[in-house]
């Protein structure tokens, strides 16, 4: 039952990841690589506001929400919206970019030590349901459930959820009606930033915080993604406790080493199989 | 008229690279020092990287991370070769090939199938794998810790001096340019290049496109393998910390800057990317901001890198140099050329016959029952008014649409739900409504493209320019002049094809249909947007297509136009053939004029015949 | 002598190198229905798009009740009171119809509440409130034409630009769709129709015809002073 946990925990940040890529993913059908990076500039936020400068977390998360739906913004107006095709093979090389970008810059503030960031809470585990779990991954198994929440009814329960999935629906049409399409992409990207920046704080506290962090995980929010369906929150959710899951079983049963191996060939073959997804309803389109 | 000099230079343009080969041999082995001549191969190492990056990626545009990987592939089977007593290089390389192909099959196989985003996460993946793959193969890889004792290569059983090393490593890099350059110059580089600007054309002229990508993909792998067996004899020792994420970002960065369209841009990034960090240590810490800003700025601007930039002043010099004449682009009327009966030119025309086709769109049915019948040597043209169901009809016959119901015949063969790529090998061809031409092609690569599925020239006829390749090109060319001297286009064949005017694309469009010798032409939509002059020609140019014994299956709203071309005539009104005949019974046919004017002009008929 | 509620012109719209308006005028009276037709190709529908602000126009004004809409975004013209429904029964296909119809709200901004919305749309046409919560894609062709049309009423346009509403509507669906516009201009909204059937043209739903072709105005005129003949000389069968 540890190992449930352990894998639900680390499941929680694939399914954070690919709620990340959903939110700018649902509202322009755009795919946005650098998106763990902004996991990752929490993650170093954290570390330099508690750590090194000693202020409170809630001014840490505040400052995260801030600067993760500015640098949101700012990543689309300069990478994104001076493309002519926005679905295409365009946005695949600038949002990596971006991604490159955020490292190298994170990279020269920072250097390349993995560094520790404690969590504000206990560091005892609990023993739930017959296994231990440290508070820190309680918490983050909460923290993407409640997000995966938040974003499902904002998306299905909201005039804005609606307007942004008509958007991605007939984006002429959208317009036609009155919906600035424009706006909502941006406000997209603002968003996923903000929120993205605000929880890496307490990823941080988990993975360390290293500039590292984002490259591993981009690859574990596509695989959630890809299990659960592109486009759904709930699937995301689905989909990152399933990877995570999987993989802690794996380790533990079969060897440390294949745990990832085991993930890979489980990507390759959804994607073979079932592209859609178990719960999507959408394919990333299909050429 | 574009000069002859530069013409009998475009041709031999294929020395240059052997030429410089020789020079990055023998000069290096003489002016530089050891050290020197070793960073020359590490130079040469990352070309046979970028190379095939350039081609997956800059040619075919598919974004992929996978070349470390490809990369590790080949270092490690040349590692494990010579861990077991096999030093000899070209075994080596054979092996390291292979085994990169394999790695790209694996990785690539599941990602194309999707879409081209899969294909950059999962290649991704597998480099992020890299290190547990090695480590599990432990006792075969050396695991983390690596793999040493990779020393004295030898060829056919003689062992290597360093000098004689180098000469290997520098011919294989040269030999892998100049066999990219030449696929990339031959049908499969056209197709990639067409598949890049638009799948559905490309899918229209035969090709397909998931095939095309998977090929691209491994093809681009080969290099990067035989990059790795080299890396690993001139190190004498590998580890998976050498085969990372950034070594691949440093590629596509690498690619990006030289220019990813072309293969001379594969030396010049790679050479950036081995001396630039040479020459300022603080480069080191910020080469991946600036590897990053070059990305962003490139997918932004999709700039062509410095090759292109180099490209560009080329074309300027010898614009200026050789002077080209005013570009007044007069149509010579068809026919009027010397000795032009047409040289002969016939079309092999088959027998369509469509029956009760039937396609719904969720609750809506474009397709109710529709039939007709297409004869050689005639122009079947097929009328109605928007949202009637001709395109969706169109779309059904050349493979883009699968119908629920019905059969579709083309000369004894069936084409019911065969996909697009397949009608088109069977001798479809059709033309788009927006002439989809790709960028900075000429008028006469425009009409070559049509033959691109016209029996076959594989890989490896292309790369080493095999006899099969050559009587292919020739054939292709005499073909495609002789389609463009049957609509008196010849006068433009070198001219750039964007620059024309609408009407003389549209023209293109039917004369690249013709140069595939189809045996249905399926045109759709050609007289939208044409002035007088562009119907009149248009109109001579199918009448001719139709003369020399073409299926002319032309869909059109311009009802004037199509009564005074056609020889037989269908009506469709919400899916349904509502009429048929000729386009004398179809002027005065009663359902027509109702589903035209509606049914008060019906009541009325007697006067509106008169009225033309 | 009213003053034009809407008012084009001098209108050139071009798609790249290809010009589709060259210099069209167009004016439309406060509550009266004019009808744009034309051969495929002529224009029309590019104007619509230039109206509606989809296609920028590259020459020319666009005036709304004396207001310069020439350069106001597109997303912000429902607002001001312009409603297109494009041709080919276009609706959300994946978001349920209660959905759809609550998007044509968008831009109202809340100035009356969901429930009103729809009570309006099924009033309107009481054939979708039955299937309310069903998926648009898997209406009839005739209904999602109708869910269309409810959609863009439901912003309360001024001015309503329909785009070939019939176009791929068996004929008994047709009368339905053209029952519901005669009821709108009963209601006072002012119409641009773009259509093909000039037999309903003519027919009585049109106050004013303008004949388009090659992107410039061939005639215009009162409908009641056109005949049959004068159209047709210069429309499909020309």
């Amino acid at each position: 039952m540890t190992v449930v946990w352990a894998g639900l925990a680390t499941g929680a940040l694939y399914a954070i990841v690919a709620l990340g890529f959903n939110i700018v993913l649902s509202a322009s059908g755009v795919f946005n690589f650098a998106a763990p990076q902004f996991l990752m500039l929490g993650a170093m936020l954290s570390y330099q506001g508690v750590v090194a400068d000693g202020l409170p977390y809630v001014l840490i998360i505040f400052a995260g929400l801030m600067a993760g739906g500015l640098l949101g913004v700012v990543e689309e107006v300069l990478a994104i919206r001076p493309l002519k095709d926005v679905r295409g093979h365009g946005a695949l090389v600038t949002t990596v970019g971006v991604s490159v970008v955020l490292e190298g810059i994170a990279l020269i503030i920072w250097g390349s030590q993995a560094r520790v960031v404690p969590f504000f809470g206990s560091e005892e585990p609990l023993t739930i349901l017959g296994g231990r779990v440290a508070p820190l991954d309680l918490m983050l198994i909460v923290v993407a459930v409640t997000l995966g929440v938040a974003l499902w009814l904002l998306s299905e329960r909201t005039r804005l959820g609606m307007a942004s999935r008509a958007s991605t629906s007939d984006r002429e049409l959208a317009v036609l009606r009155g919906v600035d399409v424009r706006a909502i992409r941006a406000g997209a990207f603002a968003l996923a930033g903000a929120v993205l920046v605000a929880v890496g704080t307490l990823v941080g506290m988990k993975l360390g915080a290293s500039v590292t962090l984002g490259g591993d995980l981009v690859v574990l929010g596509f695989v959630a993604l890809a299990l659960g369906g592109f486009g759904s929150y709930p699937g995301a959710l689905v989909g990152g406790f399933a990877a995570g899951l999987i993989q802690l079983l794996t380790a533990r049963y079969i060897g440390d080493d294949y745990q990832l191996v085991t993930l890979y060939i489980l990507l390759l073959a959804v994607l073979l199989v079932i592209p859609g997804g178990l719960l999507g309803q959408r394919k990333l389109r299909h050429v | 008229m574009s000069s002859p000099s530069l013409q009998l230079m475009a041709r031999h343009s294929w020395a240059g690279l052997p030429l410089l080969g020789l020079l990055s041999i023998a000069l290096p082995l003489v002016a530089l020092s050891g050290s020197g001549q070793r960073q020359f191969i590490v130079i040469a190492i990352y070309t046979l990287i970028v190379v095939g990056l350039n081609l997956s990626f800059g040619y075919a545009g598919e974004l992929a991370f996978g070349q470390a990987a490809m990369f590790a592939a080949g270092a490690y089977a040349a590692g494990i070769l010579a861990a077991n007593g096999y030093r000899d290089l070209l075994v080596a390389l054979l092996v390291g090939m292979a085994a990169a192909a394999v790695v790209a099959l694996i990785s690539g196989i599941p990602g194309l199938r999707l879409n081209l985003w899969a294909l950059a996460v999962t290649s991704f993946f597998l480099v992020i794998l890299l290190p547990r793959i090695v480590s599990i193969g432990e006792e075969h890889t050396g695991g983390l810790a690596g793999l040493s004792g990779i020393t004295g290569p030898r060829l056919a059983g003689v062992a290597l001096t360093f000098e004689q090393y180098f000469a290997v490593a520098v011919t294989v890099a040269c030999l892998w340019l100049i066999g990219i350059r030449n696929l990339v110059r031959s049908r499969i580089g056209t197709s990639m290049r067409v598949l890049r600007e638009s799948p559905v054309l490309a899918e229209s002229l035969g090709a397909s496109a998931y095939r095309i990508r998977v090929r691209a993909y491994v093809l681009g792998g080969l290099p990067a393998g035989a990059a790795g067996v080299i890396y690993a004899y001139l190190n004498g020792y590998i580890s998976p910390d050498a085969f990372t994420l950034q070594l691949s970002i440093a590629i596509l960065a690498a690619s990006v800057v030289g220019g990813s369209d072309s293969i001379w841009g594969a030396p010049i990034g790679a050479a950036i990317l081995v001396l630039g960090p040479l020459q300022s240590a603080a480069f080191e810490r910020y080469s991946l901001v600036v590897y990053g800003a070059f990305l962003v700025l490139a997918g932004v601007a999709f700039g062509s890198g410095l090759a292109g930039i180099g490209r560009a002043a080329l074309r300027r010099l010898t614009a200026r140099v050789f002077r080209s004449d005013a570009t007044t682009f007069v149509v010579a009327p068809a026919g009027s050329q010397e000795g032009s009966d047409d040289d002969g030119l016939t079309i092999d025309g088959q027998r369509l016959v469509v029956e009760d086709v039937r396609k719904a769109f969720g609750g809506n049915r474009a397709l109710d029952g529709a039939e007709l019948v297409a004869e050689p040597g005639r122009i079947t043209a097929i009328l109605g008014a928007n949202g009637a169901g001709k395109t969706t009809l169109l779309n059904t016959i050349s493979g883009f649409i699968a119908p629920d119901q019905g059969r579709i015949v083309l000369g004894g063969e069936s084409l019911t739900g065969r996909r697009a790529h397949d009608v088109a090998r069977l001798g479809v061809g059709r033309t788009f409504q927006t002439p989809l031409v790709p960028r900075s092609v000429s008028v006469l690569e425009v009409v070559e493209a049509g033959r691109l599925s016209h029996g076959s020239v594989g890989v490896v006829a292309s790369m080493f320019r095999l006899p099969r390749f050559w009587r292919a090109r020739r054939e292709d060319h005499r073909r495609s002049v002789q389609a463009l001297r049957f609509a008196g286009l010849e006068e433009l064949a070198s001219k750039d094809a964007e620059a024309l005017p609408l009407g003389t694309r549209r023209l293109l469009e039917v004369v690249r249909a013709v140069a595939r010798e189809p045996k249905l032409m399926l045109l759709d939509e050609p007289a939208a947007g044409l002035d007088d002059d562009g119907l009149a020609e248009l109109g001579t140019l199918v009448r001719r297509s139709r003369d020399v014994g073409a299926t002319v299956v032309i869909v059109e709203h311009n009802v004037p136009f199509v009564l005074d071309l056609a020889d037989d005539v269908y009506v469709m009104h919400l899916g349904k053939v509502i009429a048929s005949g000729s386009p004398e019974e179809i002027r005065r046919h009663p359902a027509v004029i109702e589903s035209y004017l509606g049914r008060g002009a019906a009541t009325t008929t007697p006067e509106t015949e008169e009225v033309r | 002598m009213t003053a034009p509620l809407l008012d084009v012109q001098g209108a050139r719209i071009a798609y790249g190198d290809l010009t589709a308006v060259w210099d069209v005028s167009l004016t439309l009276r406060a509550g009266t229905t004019c009808a744009l037709v034309g051969r495929n190709g002529a224009g029309k529908s590019t104007l619509l798009l230039g109206i509606v602000g989809l296609l920028p126009l590259k020459a020319g004004t666009l005036e709304l009740d004396g207001e310069d809409l020439t350069h106001v975004p597109s997303h912000r013209r429902t607002s001001r009171g312009i409603a297109l429904v494009p041709e080919g029964k276009r609706v959300f296909r994946d978001m349920t119809v209660r959905e759809n119809l609550l998007l044509g709200g968008f831009s109202r901004r809340g100035r009356s509440g969901e429930t009103q919305i729809l009570e309006g749309a099924f009033a309107r046409f009481p054939a979708l409130a039955p299937r309310q919560d069903e998926r648009a894609g898997a209406l009839s062709g005739g209904q999602q034409q109708m869910l269309a049309l409810a959609q863009a009423l439901v912003s309360e346009p001024r001015v309503l630009l329909l785009d070939e509403p019939a176009s791929g509507l068996a004929p008994a669906i047709v009368e339905e769709v053209y029952a519901a516009i005669e009821d709108l201009k009963a209601e006072g909204i002012s119409i641009v129709l773009v259509e093909q059937e000039l037999d309903k043209v003519l027919g009585g739903i049109a106050d004013d015809v303008v004949l388009v072709d090659s992107g410039r105005v061939v005639l215009a005129g009162a409908a009641a002073d056109l005949s049959l003949e004068q159209l047709t000389a210069g429309a499909s069968l020309g």
